[in-house]
């Protein structure tokens, strides 16, 4: 046996040196030969001793050369109810009359009819040595338990839609595409989707057709396809469950007992190109796109992208986001480089600068016979320079993605066909733009006057970093914003890409013949942040042993403290239970946090202890719990978990509505007040503040030291301030006031922020309490932000772990003197100006696509009344990406500039940036004008941020690392 | 530069990002109970703790451990195989596995090499290679050994183009045979790193 395996061996190596045609013969021969000796080889099932660890039983075994570790088997007979329940799932799926279309549905009925319930879980690694330092991956063995490790198999399968299957050599660097063309019996010009099950049992689905390729695996040896064609129309639904079902079956069954060979090995070893993902690219105005025009594709969820690019006479400033799948939106600075500002006593020589925000939706996905399709704005809400609509498609062919489109306003201004929507009316023949104040939505013009095709390809090279693109254009620029028309010299436009790293683009290129581009991208997957966070203490490592002794609680309460950043109030016991009351449970990473705590008690509580009892509070009020059963968080950190789900994992961590704290022997207090050190609580950090876009400059900025400070007076009553030091700024280019027809609430910006280095934003004593179950109350006065002083006071209805809250708050402030000082003296004409604010908020977590909606209806700062409709989305590791709109009963022409208050911001907490664990956030706010009309209270505390803990949400962000990626 | 200043979140990550890991590593206080491995990774480097050794026909597997758990199996300092990092080698297979001492005396030597890269499972990787000694190299990340001949040797990869740099082994002769003290390789066209026998002495 030992001589075939090292045939077998000698024959796979072979065959890939080898390029002779009678060679490959011989090596199909010989890998027939090699897939029978495997199955001929096919070890025994071996039953391991109870309690023994996988790592230990693996070590006992007389591992060969050829032990395939990667396809260990572990069979649990507790396992097999919910994989039976799988195999009639798919059965029914099967024979359901509404899958009556499935063509040789029954062939395939009846192969999986006859396929076994095998009870196998799956396995992270199966390599012992790994396994020995993860616990928690290497499972402890039963009598009833099975494990085999077959012999490296040299074959991979096939299986198409009616059941049959190809049996064929693996083969190293050739993907699945490969293995379908050679296989007989599958009609590789029908198949979209496959899954792919590797030995592992893991399971993954690759688009193979020319419309939807990706870069795939390789297969491991003993790898299945499941190989449906399109017109089969099994659901992908269906699919996946059957790709989980067939991993969890003993593969080598498969390929071991199968004597058909029957495939055209010319295909496999003539196999080394590598299939490779659709590449999408930011256009010159930031969206996706090619270079002039937009396409229908969307970039992958969660990427933040800024773009510059450079074609005269303009120069874009492009920050684009895609926070859903079929949505990206974003923002841009035009710089029109031959055109002034505005008069020289303004704005001296800055050149102009047009603001403009695009948003594109997807409305059809792309499929083998039909195109993608987007619908898309150019320039919603601005000044109108810029603004098109258009629809666009888009169809790939391999390496080829082309598109074509309709654009209206500037996108087709070249009118080169008529506006088919003049059909409807006569009124879709003309398009007036409103230039003046911008920030409306034009829905008088969109969609109207002149009309033109515009489309393109954009090929990706052999060499994979290189993309190039041509396109038509639909723009004539005869018609350009200022009467600033441009020669053109051909109506195409080429250009390159260049992907120099996973994170930046070059771009060049040749536009109307005559210009050239150059262009730059930044670009980051915000939904996959992540820091290590090597600063901090590494968490503890969990042992199954107690300890026996009573341990320093003052100890334990600093080591929570160092390992968390929570700070613990009180540590008593009652009974087996230990009660563990923590403040300040701040952190985006919660669940990261309370492991971590966890492990601390489990290290050091005594071996009595079976319970932790955690309870969250703010300013002394309870704000949730989390209840742990102590014996089943160490086995589940200790124990295997499994990698799916077909094993049970214990619940050991309960989340709970706290009702009151712990009534028990106190063990540890914090000593809160008997000192004023224990009071007081500051933290130093740098600051930034900028303005982009105005007329003294394009960037206006001041950095310097920003200092937050508390000192508690009593549990629930705090004072709370903030300090600015500006160090550096080019504030002496600000001198542009923008006008206003209402009271300067905001406009005042230029002397709030030029008048002293030193500001002091905020000085405020805080009352903070629970009023009756659900409903907390805030009282407040002082300088509660950096231009209003005051006193206010809210009130919160907010259940807990739901998803609606309300709220209501309402201040009487007044104007706060520029310096931000402890004076009101010096506000110009807005001095001794006071009104009355507030505003009633409904919050609702809509759990569709983690948006959060906030709606608030009141008073803003100018006396004006209206509404705010805030939407954002989290992605899984806390970082949160939102719009706003305000409109209040303020005429578009009294607000100026704008129309209305809007603006998009982006809140990057510091756990997924910074090396150590943090509470702090950066907060990016783009908000294009600041105008007096919509203006809000910017209060420094919320009842909805303090009581964020009794939100679900909130409580489940973690990091986007994982363990191990296979 | 930041070192010695009240450290907030933001200067702590400044920090962290360029600063040399090696540093603290070096200062570190070792337990002579254990062997110990310097490993780097883009310029950041780390000490893995020997957990195990096999025997083996052609030389003992060593097994070394880092703090999270990752593995690295080497056999006579050649990379036998990883888990755990981001790009790894599993069931590497020499054909044959020359000595050292084969080595130093017969360079250059071919023999191939058969191993599977994850993630992607890329399965049956075969390698041509040649094994001769060069020039100590101007650049590589070992630390000076003081008081120690190393004898310098390139593995030549001649048919695996995403391998861009050659691996890269110096040696020392001992009392019976000789001792790879470092040695260098990438694992994909992302991912390399080099490992020393630490202390470097």
């Amino acid at each position: 046996m030992p001589l075939l395996a090292f045939l077998s061996f000698l024959a796979s190596m072979a065959c890939q040196v080898s390029l002779s045609i009678l060679y490959r013969i011989l090596c199909t021969i010989l890998i027939v030969c090699s897939s029978l000796v495997w199955a001929e080889s096919a070890p025994k099932v071996s039953s391991p001793r109870m309690n023994e660890h996988l790592s230990e039983w693996l070590l006992r075994q007389n591992m060969i050369p050829s032990s395939y570790l990667q396809g260990v088997i572990w069979q649990v007979p507790a396992a097999r109810y919910a994989q039976a329940q799988l195999k009639r799932d798919i059965l029914n799926k099967l024979s359901d009359s509404d899958e009556e279309a499935l063509v040789g549905k029954e062939e395939l009925y009846a192969f999986v009819k006859a396929l076994p319930v095998t009870g196998r879980v799956l396995l992270r690694s199966a390599d012992p040595r790994w396994l020995q330092a993860h616990p928690q991956d290497d499972p402890i063995l039963q009598g009833d338990h099975q494990v085999f490790i077959p012999s490296r198999p040299s074959a991979i399968m096939v299986l198409n839609g009616r059941g049959k299957k190809c049996i064929l050599p693996q083969y190293a660097g050739v993907e699945a595409p490969h293995y379908l063309r050679a296989c007989e019996r599958i009609r590789f010009d029908r198949v979209d989707d496959i899954w792919v099950i590797q030995a592992n049992g893991q399971v993954k689905q690759f688009g193979v057709a020319s419309w939807n390729l990706q870069g795939q695996d390789e297969l491991s040896p003993g790898a299945m396809i499941w190989a449906p064609e399109r017109d089969q129309d099994f659901s992908k639904e269906f699919s996946a469950l059957f790709a989980q079902f067939l991993a969890t079956q003993s593969y080598p069954d498969f390929l071991g007992t199968e004597q058909e060979f029957s495939y055209s090995n010319l295909f496999l070893s003539q196999s080394k190109s590598f299939s490779r993902d659709a590449e999408v690219t930011a256009s010159d105005w930031g969206s996706i796109g090619l270079l002039q025009t937009p396409t229908a594709r969307m970039s992958k969820v969660g990427e933040a992208r800024f773009n510059y690019t450079s074609a005269y006479p303009y120069n874009r400033y492009n920050t684009f986001f895609q926070p859903f799948e079929s949505v990206e939106f974003g923002f841009r600075y035009t710089d029109i480089v031959n055109t002034l500002y505005g008069p020289a006593e303004l704005s001296g020589s800055q050149t102009y600068k047009d603001k403009s925000i695009d948003i594109k939706a997807r409305i059809f996905k792309e499929s083998a016979y039909t195109p993608q399709v987007a619908l898309g704005v150019v320039d919603l809400t601005g000044t109108g320079l810029f603004s098109s609509e258009y629809i666009v498609a888009n169809k790939r062919f391999g390496d080829f993605d082309w598109s074509v489109g309709l654009g209206w306003g500037y996108l087709g201004s070249s009118s080169n066909i008529s506006n088919p929507f003049s059909l409807l009316g006569q009124q879709f023949k003309f398009r007036q733009n409103d230039v003046g104040q911008g920030g409306q939505l034009s829905t008088s013009a969109y969609f109207r006057g002149p009309t033109a095709l515009f489309g393109g390809v954009q090929y990706h090279t052999p060499i994979n970093k290189l993309l190039l693109k041509i396109e038509y254009d639909g723009n004539n620029y005869q018609n350009e914003p200022f009467g600033n028309n441009l020669s053109k010299t051909s109506p195409f436009n080429v250009g390159a890409v260049y992907r120099y790293s996973d994170s930046v683009d070059f771009s060049l290129g040749v536009e109307r013949g005559n210009t050239f581009m150059f262009g730059i991208t930044l670009r980051a997957p915000l939904n996959q942040v992540y820091v290590a966070k090597v600063s901090d203490p590494p968490t503890l490592k969990v042992f199954k042993t107690r300890p026996t002794t009573e341990p320093r609680w003052e100890g334990v309460a600093a080591d929570i403290q160092e390992f968390s950043g929570w700070s613990v109030n009180q540590i008593g016991v009652a009974g087996k239970t230990l009660d563990v009351v923590i403040e300040n449970a701040y952190g985006t990473h919660f669940n990261d946090r309370l492991e971590r705590v966890i492990g601390i008690l489990h290290r050091y509580a005594p071996s009595t202890i079976e319970e932790f009892s955690l309870v969250f509070i703010e300013k002394g009020i309870p704000m949730t719990q989390r209840v742990v059963n102590r014996q089943t968080w160490v086995n589940n950190a200790v124990e295997f978990q499994g990698i799916d789900d077909s094993f049970q994992v214990a619940q050991a961590i309960y989340e709970k509505e706290p009702n009151s704290l712990p009534n028990n022997d106190t063990l540890f207090t914090k000593d809160t007040y008997t000192s004023s050190t224990s009071r007081f609580g500051y933290s130093i950090g740098p600051s930034f503040q900028q303005s982009l876009g105005g007329p003294d400059a394009f960037v206006l900025f001041r950095a310097g030291i920003a200092s937050q400070f508390q000192y508690k007076l009593f549990e629930k009553t705090s004072i709370t301030g903030a300090l600015n030091l500006g160090l550096i700024d080019n504030y002496g280019k600000f001198q542009y006031t923008a006008p206003s027809g209402l009271p300067r609430v905001r406009t005042n910006v230029r002397q709030y922020m030029t008048t002293s280095i030193l500001n002091l934003y905020n000085l405020q004593l805080t009352h903070l309490d629970k009023l009756a179950d659900n409903q907390y109350f805030s009282l407040y006065g002082g300088y509660l932000e950096s231009m209003f002083a005051g006193f206010g006071g809210e009130w919160l209805y907010r259940p807990w772990h739901s998803p609606v809250a309300f709220g209501i708050d309402i201040n009487r402030v007044q104007q706060r003197s520029f310096e931000q000082n402890f004076g009101f003296n010096n506000a110009d004409e807005q001095t001794n100006y006071r009104v009355t604010t507030g505003h009633a908020t409904a919050y609702w977590d809509t759990g569709f696509n983690s948006i959060l909606a906030k709606l608030s209806v009141g008073r803003y700062l100018a006396g004006d009344t209206g509404a705010t409709l805030d939407l954002s989305k989290f992605f899984d590791n806390g970082i949160q990406i939102g719009a706003y709109v305000t409109k209040t009963n303020v005429s578009a022409v009294v607000f100026g500039e704008g129309s209305f208050d809007k603006g998009i911001y982006l809140n990057i907490p510091f756990d997924v940036m910074t090396t150590t664990r943090s509470s702090g956030a950066a907060n990016l706010d783009y908000h294009p004008l600041i105008r007096d009309g919509g203006a809000k209270l910017n209060r420094s505390i919320t009842l909805y941020d303090a009581t964020n803990l009794r939100d679900k949400r909130q409580t489940s962000f973690f990091p986007s690392n994982s363990l191990n990626p296979y | 530069m930041i070192e010695g200043c009240i450290h907030t979140t933001v200067t702590r990550t400044v920090s962290d990002a360029f600063s040399s890991a090696g540093n603290n590593i070096d200062r570190l206080q070792l337990n002579p109970q254990y062997r110990y491995l310097r490993v780097t990774v883009n310029q950041k480097s780390a000490l893995l703790v020997l957990g195990y050794t096999e025997e083996h026909q052609e030389g003992q597997i060593e097994i070394w451990y880092s703090d999270s758990g990752q593995v690295l199996r080497l056999q006579n300092g050649r990379v036998l195989g990883t888990l755990g990092l981001e790009t790894d080698w599993l069931n590497v297979n020499y054909n044959p596995l020359p000595t050292w001492q084969e080595i130093v005396q017969h360079t250059p030597i071919s023999y191939q090499r058969k191993h599977d890269q994850m993630p992607g499972y890329r399965y049956g990787i075969l390698e041509s290679l040649s094994i001769s000694p060069i020039p100590a190299p101007t650049k590589s990340e070992i630390v000076p050994i003081p008081g120690k001949e190393l004898r310098w040797y390139e593995e030549v990869n001649s048919n695996h183009p995403d391998l861009s740099l050659p691996s890269r082994y110096a040696v020392i002769e001992t009392d019976g045979g000789y001792q790879v003290m470092y040695g260098d390789q990438c694992l994909s066209s992302r991912f390399c790193l080099s490992w020393q026998v630490w202390p470097a002495k």
